[in-house]
């Protein structure tokens, strides 16, 4: 799919493909031989009439360029480390803090799952609260503000549902 | 994180206190033979105080989110990778359109 003859350079054609405002936008990556250092491009079209006027040897059509925006491809990944970590750690208390309140009020069976899921629901409503409800300072969609941790604390919530349900009801 | 911690080991307090509660509940219960339908209204108050504080205990003691643009005003220093065949900058040719037509001469 390359088109250019470029000796030197090595087209990657598995590149990822992302959404950006509705279209789909091909992200190539082209690694320069020699240099090591990775060139991520921008988008394939170039304007016509920007480009054509000045080059002579190139008489291949372009297509016209979309107003897709340019996505930024390189984001600060220590920041997005940090970011996912205070949710997991928020996640796993708000999990902890409903299986003791579920061992409490007694629940038994499904209707303590209930709890679980209203209480990770409410979880992830504050998350987004302190997100400021806009995704894009801090993460890359919504998902992971919204969906991504969500069954990872069922495990500490059975726990101590169990726990409390034994210490206030049986013992 | 001094404020929130506090805010949380009260949440905490609250749900014990609602946990010995409902244990004192059902040992009443014991002595009048009644059934355990759920505790008492103020039990379930105490609950829900206890989830609130909990809550805004587990948003706040984390710490903050950081922003992952690389053009926020916090993140403009950038550091090296130890490794140095893969680097990533951040540079103004970003702006430049990309010439994929050009030929080696």
């Amino acid at each position: 799919m390359c088109r250019n003859s470029v000796a030197a350079v090595l087209c990657d054609t598995a590149a990822s493909a992302f959404r950006v405002g509705g279209r789909s936008v091909c992200r190539w990556r082209i690694y320069v031989y020699g240099t090591k250092s990775l060139v991520s491009s921008k988008r394939r079209e170039i304007r016509r009439e920007k480009a054509m006027a000045s080059r002579d040897e190139s008489s291949v059509p372009r297509k016209q360029s979309s107003d897709v925006a340019d996505e930024i491809s390189t984001f600060n990944a220590e920041n997005m480390q940090n970011n996912a970590k205070i949710i997991y750690y928020s996640r796993t208390f708000m999990s902890i803090i409903g299986g003791v309140i579920a061992g409490i009020l007694g629940f038994t069976g499904l209707t303590g799952f209930i709890v679980y899921f209203l209480v990770m629901a409410i979880t992830s409503v504050g998350i987004a609260a302190k997100a400021g409800f806009s995704v894009l300072p801090y993460f890359n969609s919504w998902n992971q503000i919204l969906i991504d941790g969500f069954l990872g604390g069922l495990l500490s919530f059975v726990l101590f549902w169990t726990f409390a349900y034994d210490f206030v009801h049986i013992f | 994180m001094g404020a929130g911690f506090v805010v949380g080991v009260l949440g905490v307090l609250f749900l014990s206190h609602a946990a010995y509660s409902t244990i004192q509940y059902r040992s009443l219960l014991k002595i009048t033979e009644d059934e355990f339908t759920g505790p008492p209204i103020n039990v379930v108050m105490e609950l829900i105080a206890g989830l609130v504080l909990c809550m805004w205990a587990a948003l706040t003691v984390p710490g903050k989110f950081l922003s992952i643009l690389p053009q926020s005003d916090e993140n403009r220093v950038v550091a090296l990778p130890s490794n140095l065949d893969f680097m990533i900058f951040n540079h103004r040719g970003k702006a430049f359109p990309l010439s994929i037509d050009a030929k080696l001469k």
